[in-house]
């Protein structure tokens, strides 16, 4: 196993593990952090595995786009509430 | 209990299926297909653009292209419409400036948004300018510059935000961008290469002004991302704020 193959080892298992902490954690508003650390563990993924441009959208897309949507619903959410 | 032993056994068989295939693929470095040998080798030549993979999205597959981004202009009209609220829109300034509240913002939060904000938004534009030639292009392009516009949201208030992407422009830049990918096809076909065909001099391969059509559609499907961005933040902000003040309003009169 040459040392690329370590290195893309890894850091799928890092993705996995931000998977499962994103999943276990209880509130809300830090699962939207989590969902942003583990959008920048996946641009890691995508620039390891050498494809720049998915890397690019990823970035944009997963770390900040969509968690800041995420917490703007849930501010939504919580402004309903009695 | 049971229900944990079912769930940990349809994940047990999904993982061991994926681990099969994982453990088949062909590993890193094996040599190309005949397809990806054809597009690496003419991508250059044909196209006259050094990005392969721009050349195989906006050159080669340009239609499938077509239809993504009408998959994601149909997102955002359906959040368009879907989050369609009563509040006038001429009531959107005092909306916007009750939509934050007054906090006074440190210098240093002014001083490092600016300075990234700026740096941000050169960064999306030459990636969408550069996008036949090196990675990037009008997709990955288009969202930074969507992010940059949110970060603006994010360090100064929303008054500044409605200030930078004013409803119309925003919308018609939208709609302009998807159709222009469209109107760009009708061109070639009119012109007699194809749909999506070239019909513009191709330039030299490695300067700026190469690709032909390529380089057209490329900056077709960066306004259309980064005003569909900038369109579902508007969206999701008045979605947010205004209809809470909307509910405010409703239960202080029920």
């Amino acid at each position: 196993m040459s040392p690329h193959d370590a290195f893309v080892g890894l850091t799928l298992l890092l993705a996995a593990g931000m998977a499962t902490a994103v999943v276990l954690t209880r509130r809300m508003r830090v699962q939207a952090i989590l969902m942003s650390v583990f959008g920048l563990v996946q641009t890691l993924v995508f620039v390891v595995l050498q494809a720049p441009d998915l890397a690019l959208a990823q970035l944009a897309v997963g770390s900040a786009a969509v968690p800041i949507l995420f917490v703007l619903v849930i501010n939504r959410l919580n402004a309903r509430k009695p | 209990m049971t229900r944990h032993l079912a769930c940990l056994g349809v994940v047990g068989a999904f993982g061991t299926v994926l681990l099969i295939a994982l453990l088949r693929l062909p590993a890193f470095g094996t040599a190309l297909g005949p397809l990806a040998q054809f597009y690496v080798a003419h991508a250059v030549l044909d196209l006259h653009v050094t990005n392969v993979i721009s050349a195989i999205s906006y050159g080669y597959r340009g239609f499938d292209t077509m239809l993504e981004e009408f998959i994601f202009f149909a997102s955002i009209t359906s959040v368009s419409i879907i989050l369609r609220n009563t509040l006038e829109t001429n009531d959107e300034d005092e909306a916007a400036a009750r939509g934050r509240p007054v906090v006074e913002r440190s210098d240093a939060i002014n001083l490092v948004g600016l300075i990234w904000i700026g740096l941000t938004v050169v960064l999306a534009l030459s990636l969408i300018v550069h996008g036949q030639l090196t990675a990037g292009g009008g997709f990955q392009g288009g969202a930074i510059l969507g992010t940059a516009l949110l970060t603006v949201f994010l360090v100064t208030s929303r008054k500044t935000f409605e200030r930078i992407s004013p409803d119309v422009l925003v919308k018609v830049a939208d709609s302009a961008g998807a159709g222009s990918f469209v109107v760009l096809g009708f061109i070639g076909a009119v012109a007699g290469v194809g749909f999506l065909g070239n019909f513009l001099p191709l330039g030299e391969a490695g300067s700026l002004l190469s690709g032909g059509v390529l380089w057209l559609i490329n900056l077709a499907v960066a306004i259309e991302v980064s005003a569909g961005y900038a369109l579902l933040f508007k969206e999701y902000l008045r979605e947010v704020f205004d209809a809470e003040s909307s509910d405010e309003a409703a239960s202080a009169e029920g």
